[in-house]
């Protein structure tokens, strides 16, 4: 038996003349041979009837104070992919295809009870072997799976992704051969944006490891934990449109990409960030590092995570998403770090460091009001960050980087030539990224896709 | 209903590896307008950089112990000040689903703080976050690490 899993995201099948299409995608494999396997997500975006946002406002809005049981915001949550799913099903039977629709649990998917983000701990194809076997087309509604105790829990983002990689794993071992098809409304992996840059080129070939950088970096085509999946268990992969012909990208285990490496994969861009920067020029490495600490429990007490950490040379440095730096200045403006006491017999005993953020919040002068009582005992030092807002991070993805001289050179190169400022920058084993105003990002991804030559017209290098 | 065996699918969340990368030199370039010189100098030369940070008034960046010598004569030859400080290491927390984790740092700061460890830099990826260490302090880091993610000794769980 040779499968195919398709997997069809939620404008694939909105409406009635993009399902048509879908379907014929399906009905193509199924002609072709294949035994098929179809994942689907919930129908449309936000605002559509049964997509996930919309059934997530509906439940938030019966009383916004109380938030609801994860356990039962998953059992609505699965809803739209059950759905989806049924509809779907039912569109191929029109055409005289036998068919049977799925939940996750009942395609065999097990997951923890990590509910709104659940991990997939096996999967158990037998049933759904066994209906491939009979000539079924098999529907599974993505996104979803169920504890061992039949609960039903949903997989986070990027779920219906995940699905379709992991069903390719679960049927691998029983079949002669499996690929994984993830039908998009683009053709395949973009070398950018193709609303940014209008030449971005589809790659025929990528690397999971590529894939998962770009998807890590802001590229929206197949999710990081799918890919991530389909490299654990070598599954091929495919990106395609379910709107045109064009052949998509072919994601496999591989180092290369195309045949050449080292290479420059594209770039992208993600992120509405705030930097902060707490200068600390006289501060001594120990007590840099207290201040440093002190700061960060608080965030993690509040399960905020940083980005683009940067510390040493008189000062430390992070970036926060956006919608988190009201947040953020409430735990952080007044913040009163207690420096160790000296050995001194006479004032001033020690260093009390006060830290502040700009006009986001009114705790440091509160407390600079309250310590003033104390400055004849101790030194009051006073830490105003320096406040970064509208920023955003824009990356050049590349394999074998260190067999390119001089490409993160380049890189900054070209954005200093353009005027575009940076803040900070950051790289990894598959990447290059800069911290930069977010009015600069179409420009810098624009350039840097130029000066990379990663266009229609271009090679890649 | 036949079972088959099941097969396990995903990634480990959480922490799961401490790694060491030693033999590295950290090189500080307090000539702030020849930055941009001295890196394209040295990407002229053949000599990789990574883990580029910029500063108020510097940049920092980590060479292999190896290129020390070409470094300060690329910078003279800028000419820009450039300060190397030899013998440091990077000692990497590696996490799965990173993303989805928050206070990773604040552990860290944690565990090597309280152990006295001096973290002249840090960074961080989707996968993982990177502190550079003095390579003197590298066995009280990755033991101080393994004990905070309760990881087995001997460098990865």
């Amino acid at each position: 038996m040779r499968v195919m899993v398709q997997k069809f995201g939620g404008t694939s099948v909105a409406t009635d003349e993009s399902r048509a299409l879908a379907a014929d995608r399906v009905a193509q494999a199924v002609e072709a041979g294949w035994s098929v396997v179809v994942v689907v997500s919930a129908i449309g975006r936000k605002g559509a009837p049964y997509a996930t946002d919309t059934l997530l406002g509906l439940l938030n809005g019966v009383d916004p104070q109380v938030s609801p049981a994860p356990r039962e915001s998953d059992l609505l949550l699965a809803c739209g992919e059950v759905i989806s799913t049924v509809i779907f099903a039912q569109t191929l039977r029109a055409r005289g295809y036998e068919t049977i629709a799925l939940t996750g649990g009942q395609a065999g998917i097990i997951t923890d009870y990590e509910y709104t983000n659940a991990r997939i701990l096996e999967i158990q194809p037998a049933y759904l072997l066994q209906q491939l076997g009979t000539g079924r087309i098999v529907f599974v509604a993505g996104f979803q799976g169920a504890t061992e105790r039949g609960a039903i829990t949903t997989l986070g983002r990027g779920g219906s992704d995940t699905t379709a990689s992991a069903l390719g794993a679960a049927v691998k071992p029983h079949v002669e051969h499996v690929e994984v098809e993830i039908y998009t409304d683009v053709d395949g992996v973009k070398t950018a944006d193709p609303r940014i840059v209008k030449d971005a080129r589809t790659l025929t070939v990528a690397s999971y490891a590529e894939v998962s950088e770009m998807a890590h970096q802001g590229a929206k085509v197949v999710h990081p934990r799918a890919a991530e999946i389909a490299e654990i268990h070598d599954v091929p992969l495919w990106v395609k449109s379910t709107f045109n012909e064009a052949p998509g990208t072919l994601i496999r285990r591989t180092n290369t990409s195309e045949e050449t490496s080292p290479r420059i994969t594209g770039v992208t861009s993600t992120g509405k960030l705030v930097y902060l920067r707490f200068p600390l020029p006289d501060v001594s490495d120990t007590d840099r590092a207290k201040i440093e600490r002190e700061v960060y429990r608080l965030l993690r007490n509040e399960e905020i995570s940083i980005h683009l950490s940067s510390t040493g040379n008189g000062a430390f440095a992070f970036a926060v998403v956006r919608e988190h730096l009201g947040r953020v200045a409430e735990l952080i403006d007044g913040l009163v770090i207690p420096g160790e006491l000296g050995p001194r017999t006479h004032p001033p005993y020690g260093v009390i460091t006060l830290l502040g953020i700009g006009s986001k919040g009114r705790g440091m002068n509160a407390q600079r009001t309250l310590l003033a009582g104390a400055s004849s005992l101790v030194d009051i030092r006073v830490v105003e960050a320096d406040l970064v807002e509208n920023c955003t991070m824009v990356s050049v993805i590349a394999t074998g980087i260190d067999d390119i001289p001089g490409i993160f050179v380049k890189m900054l190169g070209v954005l200093d030539e353009q005027g575009v400022w940076l803040y900070q920058t950051a790289d990894s084993e598959f990447s290059m990224s800069v911290l930069i105003r977010e009015a600069d990002s179409v420009r810098a991804v624009r350039t840097l896709h130029e000066a990379f030559h990663l266009g229609n017209a271009g090679t890649c290098g | 209903m036949e079972h088959s065996p099941g097969t396990s699918f995903e990634k480990e969340r959480g922490v799961h590896a401490i790694q060491v990368r030693d033999d590295l030199a950290l090189a500080t370039c307090t000539t702030p307008d020849k930055w941009l010189l001295l890196l394209k100098a040295l990407a002229d030369n053949g000599i990789p950089v990574f883990h580029l940070k910029l500063h108020d008034s510097s940049i920092t960046f980590i060479v292999r112990s190896e290129y020390v010598d070409r470094v300060l004569a690329v910078s003279d030859a800028v000419p820009a000040v450039t300060v190397i400080e030899p013998n440091v290491a990077f000692v990497s927390v590696v996490a799965g689903a990173m993303r989805d984790l928050s206070g990773i740092i604040a552990r860290i700061f944690d565990a090597l703080v309280g152990a006295g460890v001096q973290i002249l830099q840090t960074g961080d990826a989707h996968d993982a976050v990177h502190c550079l260490i003095r390579e003197e302090s590298v066995a009280t880091a990755v033991s101080a690490l393994q004990h905070e993610f309760e990881l087995a000794a001997g460098g990865e769980a």
